[in-house]
């Protein structure tokens, strides 16, 4: 089932071997983005959000067209991602909370629907064809050598960028008004309330926060993927794995378990093609037994 | 005996019900109800079966389906399979199906042991994460699968015991008697210790576990009673279709199950196979008119969710129930 | 019959139970009394399994249960109320018990075996005469008060013929009047089936009134133990409960 030769052959050569790891690394990163807004909306309001792939859909093709209209890379994943977390917004407060604390049967109906409504609306608006952003005027440069391998500065810029946003929204969360009026909320919102804080427009605003991550995901992945009505469903799935490996709630495991993920891919991708999906799952399942809180949390799924 | 009389009421239903559907079969000629009633049969199980985990035992299981397609899949490969055909010549079909649903029954148990310890949230995450593991497995395993385009080339249906799958009649015939048998086991077994057991721990599983249940065992049977119960929907319609098909493993599957009971109700048995009939209608109705089903099926799901808040059957008995008094 | 010995716990920062021995002999009637937060609640779940402690040794009858799970411990014979009543929300109340004297009957898990039989029926009405709750008995247990709420967590331990019965605050949320008709059941219910009755208690007056032997928990620690009056005179039970007026009571 593995394919030792092909993986000795890669690894044994730093070429190879630097094209792989980067674009495991490209690979994790978006992953990073996705789960850390699922887990982040977890981690505060206790709800998964099932539809969180949608954001990230809305986000790539949002960037798509304006990339389209402004030739503007930088402009597309900021629209991209301010979108997505406008209708992420639209979406928390006028469908989701109204199910708050009721049945998860429920919860799961209202993402069920909404993914089935977006899904045939970008069918409506942008077609059902794949769509190619293609690499961005601003970064059609010479690729850098880094130990004989060549990492196009495109794939740089992203994997910088997106540990940027990570960090800062590990500093939003932890460091700012923003973050401590949430947390609070997140334990007692009653409490919070009597404060005089308006308790639902903040847990609307974080909920924004985590699709506009996804979304900025979708954005700044646009030129390296292709676009079609329904790709949010698979990374919705990977950034789950994603949030379970690195337990849920915490966003620096979100971080190693998406690098985890995106090594795994890439490497898998040479050495067991077939196996590559298998083996996200056969990690998860690990995790789940030994360790079901994830890696990098203490507590109880229970 | 005893058990005869004790449920004699069901017994009396369910022959009844089968005579219906069979002089349906004998009286009208016309192939349309006879489909329509074996995707209600196939449909019909996968929804009820997944009420024996959300409505009796409280598990919101988000992965259903991948049972069905199981059931399915390899109740097809068995029988596309020359070997296994030529070694069990005319039972070939009866052998397949007990298999089938066994290999269902396996998969469940492990997929079970890793879910049915966890919360409700993850329970419904897990269960849809591993139903996509058997998607994209179905999906790439193209050699053996056929990948997007479904198990090809049809599959065999040697006859047994003068029982002609391939003849329509004869198939719908076949698997209404199946239909009713499985409806009538599910009856049961809500009526029995094990579906009050379940009730106990949907309603309170730590007090269930300090009167003495053994909670996790208990869910993993149901997990896997259910799932052999939806891998037997699965083989209906892979004997319908005389095929297998991804779409089946797909998620929206499953979460269209779900629909269907909320549509027809947790809490009454039979809700969910009036959820079947609902939504079934409901797809072949909107599908004439609109080329966007899928955007009319969601926007009737918000309706539902956020307006009712309840299922259309426990709606209209309340309404019912209201005017009356 | 029950003993504990040395049992340690503590979350995070709180330790909730402090070294604490205690014992209780076979067919006693005792009270644990403490201010809010003494660690009298954890002390149970301790006990019955519910949490495991850091240190310290339970012994029933002589046998160590201390690393038992909660099902096991149910089994072995200690049966358990809660301080809020924990019930069975959409069964009727003797659907509930008979559920309940299923599992002790071993056949919960039966698949195909009706659960309207005429056994488990027979003796889930002997129970609910024994309760005193057969006029509610097809009520659902979401709709009973909160008293008969109560009664049937009770019951719903009793069903398994516990040898060691533990009631978490059983007058909870009561008013005077159902809280001393609670204590009449509790004694019936305690001389009835011989068991060994610990309680949780706030009200003073109860816990005088029919305990045998008193234990005063007070920041995890056991501060105290022993009957009425040596309680009333011990002079840290005195300072724990500032302000009551022991003596009068
Ligand atoms: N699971 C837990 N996690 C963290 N702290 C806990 C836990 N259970 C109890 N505690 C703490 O242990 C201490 C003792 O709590 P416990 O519930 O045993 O008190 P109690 O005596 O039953 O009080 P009350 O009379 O209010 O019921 C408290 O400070 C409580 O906050
Ligand atoms: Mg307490």
């Amino acid at each position: 089932m593995i394919d030792v030769d092909a993986l000795l052959n890669c690894f044994g050569v730093a070429s190879c071997a630097v094209n792989q790891l980067t674009s495991g690394l490209i690979i994790g990163m978006l992953l990073f983005l996705v789960a850390s807004g699922l887990t982040l909306i977890f981690g505060v309001l206790n709800v998964i959000n099932f539809a969180h792939g949608t954001f990230y859909m809305l986000g790539a093709y949002f960037a798509f067209s304006t990339y389209l209209l402004t030739e503007s890379y930088l402009l597309s994943a900021l629209i991209g991602a301010l979108g997505a977390g406008f209708f992420g917004i639209l979406f928390e407060r006028f469908l989701i909370s109204k199910v708050y604390g009721q049945d998860i049967l429920m919860q799961l109906l209202v993402c069920y629907a909404f993914i089935l409504i977006t899904d045939d609306l970008v069918k409506i608006i942008w077609g059902s064809e794949y769509l190619s952003m293609g690499v961005p005027d601003e970064f059609r440069l010479p690729p850098f050598r880094v130990f004989g391998g060549f990492v196009p500065p495109l794939y740089a810029f992203l994997i910088i960028l997106s540990l940027v946003i990570g960090v800062i929204t590990i500093f939003l969360i932890s460091k700012t008004r923003f973050g401590s009026i949430v947390r609070a909320a997140a334990e007692n919102a009653k409490m919070v309330s009597a404060l005089g804080i308006r308790v639902p427009l903040y847990f609307a605003l974080l909920f924004g926060l985590g699709c506009a991550l996804a979304g900025i995901a979708g954005a700044l992945g646009a030129p390296v993927r292709s676009l079609t009505p329904g790709m949010g469903f698979g990374i919705l799935i990977e950034s789950f794995i994603v949030t379970v490996i690195g337990g849920m709630g915490s966003i620096p495991g979100a971080l190693i378990a998406a690098l985890i993920l995106g090594i795994t891919r890439s490497i898998g991708s040479v050495g067991f093609p077939l196996f590559v999906d298998g083996m996200m799952f056969v990690i998860m399942a690990l995790v789940l037994i030994f360790k079901p809180t994830g890696l990098f949390v203490k507590g109880s799924s229970k | 005996m005893n058990f005869i009389k004790f449920h004699k009421k069901d017994i009396y239903i369910s022959i009844i019900s089968l005579l219906i559907l069979i002089s349906i079969a004998l009286f009208i000629e016309h192939p349309w109800p006879r489909d329509f009633l074996v995707s209600i049969f196939s449909f019909g199980l996968l929804a009820m079966s997944l009420n024996m985990l959300i409505g009796f035992a409280g598990m919101v299981s988000f992965g259903h389906a991948a049972f069905f397609a199981l059931g399915a899949y390899a109740f097809g490969l068995l029988l596309q399979n020359e070997n296994f055909v030529m070694y069990f010549g005319q039972f070939s079909i009866p052998i397949a199906f007990v298999l089938s649903v066994l290999i269902t029954g396996l998969y469940s148990a492990i997929i079970g042991i890793i879910c049915v310890r966890l919360n409700d949230i993850y329970f419904a995450f897990l269960t849809l994460a591993f139903q996509m593991f058997l998607y994209s497995v179905i999906v790439s395993w193209v050699s053996l699968t056929g990948g997007d385009q479904g198990l090809m080339g049809g599959i065999p249906r040697p006859p047994f015991l003068g029982i002609d799958l391939s003849d329509s009649i004869h198939r719908y015939i076949f698997c209404s008697i199946i239909f009713v048998l499985c409806i009538f086991i599910l009856r049961i077994l809500n009526k029995s210790n094990f579906g009050y057991t379940l009730r106990l721990i949907r309603d309170n599983s730590e007090r269930a576990e300090f009167i003495g249940i053994r909670v996790l065992r208990v869910k993993l049977i149901c997990f896997v009673i259910a799932s052999m119960m939806a891998s037997v929907g699965g083989i209906i319609m892979a004997l319908f279709t005389s095929g297998a098909y991804p779409e089946w493993a797909f998620w929206t599957q499953s979460g269209e199950a779900i629909f269907m009971i909320m549509l027809g109700g947790v809490s009454i048995f039979i809700g969910p196979l009036v959820g079947t009939i609902l939504l079934r209608s409901i797809n072949d109705i909107v599908q004439i008119y609109s080329s966007h089903s899928d955007l009319v099926i969601g926007i009737i799901i918000m309706i539902v969710v956020l307006g009712l808040r309840k299922g259309l059957v426990e709606y209209f008995l309340e309404k019912i129930s209201f005017k009356k008094k | 019959m029950l003993n504990i010995k040395n049992i340690n716990k503590s979350f995070g920062g709180v330790v909730a139970t402090n070294n604490v021995s205690l014992s209780f002999e076979e067919g006693s009637l005792s009270s644990i009394i403490g201010p809010n937060g003494a660690g009298k609640t954890t002390l149970f779940n301790l006990i019955t399994g519910k949490i495991k402690p850091d240190s310290g040794e339970i012994l029933l009858a002589g046998e160590n249960i201390t690393n038992l799970s909660p099902r096991e411990i149910v089994l072995k014979g200690i049966g358990r109320a809660f301080q809020i009543a924990n019930i069975f929300p959409t069964l009727t109340v003797k659907e509930a018990l008979m559920a309940s004297l299923a599992s002790r009957l071993g056949i919960s898990e039966k698949l195909f075996k009706p659960f309207y039989s005429k056994d488990l029926q027979n003796k889930s009405e002997e129970l609910l005469d024994t309760l005193e709750m057969n006029d509610i008995s097809d009520d659902l247990c979401s709709n009973i008060s909160h008293g008969d709420q109560k009664v049937l967590d009770i019951g719903l331990a009793l069903s398994l013929e516990p040898k060691v019965l533990m009631l978490d605050e059983p007058t909870a949320g009561m008013g005077p009047e159902e809280r001393w008709q609670m204590v009449s059941t509790i004694e019936r219910l305690w001389k009835l089936k011989n068991v060994t009755l610990i309680f949780i208690e706030h009200d003073m007056d109860i816990v005088f009134k029919i305990s045998q032997k008193i234990n005063v928990l007070r920041y995890g620690s056991l501060i105290a133990s022993g009957n009425s009056s040596e309680i009333k005179k011990n002079k840290e039970v005195i300072d724990a409960y500032l302000g009551e007026d022991f003596e009068s009571i």
